[in-house]
């Protein structure tokens, strides 16, 4: 955890829960490289105390997050990153993704954007990583 | 509602009458150890009254309220385990912090002074000041600062926020979330800051005219209140359609473009609206306090 | 005993009533003290004479206070611990903290009457230390140790009965300050309505008939500040051969009875107040009469009691005058009442 580096902003308008807020920004962050394998997180109680956030919903982030096997509790000790990730394959997460991308590739065919410029937009989001 | 927990507070069919006027009308709520509820409503709604009935300041007239199974009236033992801060100033005035520091003390039987000192290393009142010389910001964290010392097992604040700058608001939100995560805590608070309310609660209940108008889960709340911008490919009587639609509370029609409130949003909605013609839908953020505006003014609607 | 006494309501409650107590001691030692030493000074300025006797007696006994100074200091005690209670912000502390109703009266009460009793206590060891040192000057038969005592017991039941008094009123009123007064003059109202029905029977029957013996006997039962008002008597006593004076000497007429009276009453108005503040609700705890069917009682009293009054400084001596100022202020009553009624009270 780098100092000074404002940890997972939450927007509590978005429409979008918070605990699952909280999931994207912690797998964003290990994606970036900001969380490396073996690295300790907060724990609920302290992220909670941080961010202003009901530990319960802290709780439900970092328990999903556990059954993707992208954090580890070690008791005792406290939550840390995987430090081999072994993406785990779920099948609705699966069907949710497929729904987004047809989703948005509808709405881009909308705009004008066509299968190649979506793809460069696509590599561009990858080399942030 | 948060499902399988332990119901630690439990208001059944509540009302309070003051000089025959009824401020609270049939009051139902339960919460959960270890949750925390949010009360909102406008003001002269019903909050402070229902905190009071709570809190065992008033006795209500009908229904019961139960605490860990048992009447807060005139319940000495329980009142051990609940903490109350005001949103006035609730401490005699002339007395000093010591002096109410040593009150506390010999009144609460798990009033822990580690835990007093400990705390006022960040809250910083001087013990020597008498209540009066306080600042409004000082007396609240005198009271929250005392109220966790006792330990209690819940936690009932009365608009805590309300008059403060945003670093001692964040602060003692922080707290709040602290003492849930750390000692489970069950905590009921009432507030007009709905983004903090929207940040820590697990459930909401929104009151108005001394009557429960919406009792749901954070999640759920949001997840059934949205805000949709739709463009229809056939504009006629569009707007009369739509405000016909179940749910929906509110459309506005801008151009092509029809923004649509509504507080029943499920899935086979969006699927109406295509059916209805629509070529374009998206959802637009909604925050707390839009739903609360939005909820308030259907309801002054109906009446 | 313990299960009475809250040690965090009696320390919240001492935290002020420690500095009347002060007060009060300073009040006693400065009137009873003065007045001891005073008869002392004055026994040795008039030697051998027929004062000389009863000096301590008269010390002892000889009220210096004013009455209403004492009767003060009961009233400011009774508002020093409700106020916090009958502030609108403040009302509900107590009653969100780990107390009971009960708890809460009582040790108000006790925390009162330590008070009194720690003050009249700190007098009496004064006294009676007086009464030693000076024990050689003194005739131990016709000044006894037991009027010191006697002394103690009569004034701490008088003002522990009239501040018991006070608390009921406490209870039963909003406004702490009114009620302590109100309850003051509520004492006197009895004694105030039979003096005027004495004189009215006395005018009309006579004076020596029954009704207006009967009236006269009842005055002094009924005036509870008066019972600590020794009674003066007079006794030959012979100083030396063939001469004889009369001195006088004081005592309380009537002492256990008196006693038994006050402890009496002192019970029964600890039990009305526990009732009445068991009742209250912190809802109505700032109107001044807290419970609406007690409104039209005091809404009597004022109006009869300004009738009486008025009609009574209006002297007349026909009694058809008298029926029409009663009548006229009884009125005026009625409608000062309503007023206070209405702008002493104030709602949250």
């Amino acid at each position: 955890m780098k100092e000074g580096e404002p940890l997972i902003n939450i927007d509590s308008r978005s429409s979008k829960p918070i605990y699952e807020q909280i999931i994207e920004k912690i797998k964003e962050n290990i994606i970036k490289g900001i969380l490396k394998p073996g690295d300790k997180l907060p724990s609920v109680r302290e992220l909670a105390s941080i961010i202003t956030i009901n530990p319960n919903t802290i709780s439900k982030a970092y328990n999903e997050l556990e059954r993707m096997k992208a954090i580890e509790v070690i008791r005792g000790k406290g939550t840390f990153v995987v430090e081999n990730f072994q993406p785990v394959m779920d099948e609705a997460k699966m069907r949710e993704i497929k729904e987004h991308m047809k989703k948005i590739i509808i709405e881009a065919h909308y705009i004008g954007v066509d299968k190649d410029n979506l793809i460069n937009i696509m590599n561009e989001i990858y080399s942030e990583f | 509602m948060k499902w399988g927990g332990v119901i630690l507070i439990d208001i059944k069919n509540v009302s309070k009458r003051i000089d025959d006027r009824y401020i609270l009308k049939n009051v139902n709520l339960h919460v959960n150890k270890g949750s925390i509820f949010g009360i909102i409503g406008e003001n002269g709604a019903g909050k402070t009254t229902l905190i009071k009935c709570l809190t065992g300041i008033y006795r209500a007239n009908e229904g019961s309220i139960l605490i860990d199974g048992e009447e807060a009236f005139d319940n000495a033992k329980i009142k051990q385990k609940i903490g109350y801060v005001s949103d006035e100033n609730q401490f005699y005035s002339s007395f000093k912090v010591k002096e109410l520091l040593k009150f506390y003390k010999k009144a609460y039987n798990d009033f822990s002074e580690e835990r007093f000192n400990e705390l006022n290393i960040k809250f910083k009142i001087p013990l020597n000041l008498r209540v009066r010389e306080l600042s409004k910001g000082m007396k609240m964290r005198a009271s929250i600062l005392l109220n966790l010392s006792i330990k209690p097992d819940i936690l009932i604040l009365d608009e805590p926020t309300s008059g403060l700058d945003p670093v001692i608001k964040k602060e003692i939100m922080s707290i709040i979330v602290d003492e849930v995560a750390s000692r489970d805590v069950t905590v009921f608070i009432s507030s007009h800051h709905l983004d903090h309310i929207e940040r820590i609660c697990d459930n909401v209940a929104i009151i108005k005219n001394g009557e429960i108008k919406l009792m749901n889960s954070m999640e759920e709340a949001k997840n059934s209140m949205k805000k949709l911008q739709v463009v229809f490919k056939d504009t006629a009587d569009i707007n009369k359609n739509l405000s016909s639609l179940d749910g929906v509370i509110k459309v506005e029609t801008i151009g092509r473009v029809n923004y649509i409130v509504t507080k029943n949003y499920t899935k086979d909605f969006g699927k109406k609206l295509y059916d209805m013609g629509a070529v374009f839908i998206e959802t637009i953020d909604m925050s707390l306090e839009d739903m609360f505006i939005y909820f308030v003014e259907e309801e002054d609607k109906n009446e | 005993m313990n299960k009475i006494i809250n040690e965090a309501l009696f320390y919240k409650e001492w935290i002020y009533v420690k500095w009347i107590t002060l007060l009060t001691i300073a009040i006693l030692l400065s009137s009873k003290g003065y007045g001891v030493i005073w008869a002392l000074n004055f026994k040795e300025k008039i030697q051998g004479g027929v004062e000389d006797y009863y000096w301590f007696n008269h010390g002892i006994y000889t009220e210096n206070v004013n009455i209403f100074i004492m009767v003060f200091v009961v009233i400011i005690l009774a508002i020093t611990l409700f106020i916090g209670e009958k502030t609108s912000e403040t009302q509900g502390f107590m009653a969100s903290m780990p107390f009971t109703r009960k708890e809460i009266l009582l040790n108000k009460w006790l925390v009162g009457v330590i008070s009194l009793l720690i003050s009249f206590a700190v007098t009496y060891i004064f006294l009676s230390l007086f009464y030693f040192l000076n024990i050689k000057g003194l005739d131990t038969t016709l000044n006894p140790y037991s009027d010191i005592i006697k002394w103690f017991f009569m004034n701490t039941f008088q003002y522990i009965c009239v501040f018991t008094f006070m608390m009921l009123i406490q209870a039963v009123m909003g406004n702490s300050i009114v009620s302590s007064i109100v309850g003051g003059i509520i004492l006197m109202v009895p004694l105030f309505i039979i003096m005027v029905a004495e004189e009215l029977t006395g005018r009309y029957y006579g004076y020596t008939q029954y009704q207006f013996i009967i009236l006269n006997k009842l005055k002094s039962w009924l005036n509870i500040y008066s019972y600590n008002f020794p009674q003066q008597s007079h006794i030959r006593v012979a100083v030396n051969e063939g001469y004889s004076d009369t001195a006088t000497f004081a005592y309380y007429s009537n002492y256990k009875s008196k006693l038994l009276v006050l402890f009496v009453l002192t019970c029964l108005f600890l039990f009305l107040a526990y009732v009445a503040y068991s009742k209250r609700n912190i809802e109505y705890n700032l109107r001044l009469i807290v419970f609406k069917n007690l409104e039209p009682l005091f809404i009597c009293g004022v109006a009869i009691c300004s009738g009486l009054l008025a009609a009574t400084i209006m002297d007349s001596y026909r009694l058809r005058d008298f029926g029409i100022w009663f009548i006229i202020f009884t009125i005026i009553g009625y409608f000062i009442s309503k007023l206070l009624l209405k702008f002493l009270s104030s709602t949250k």
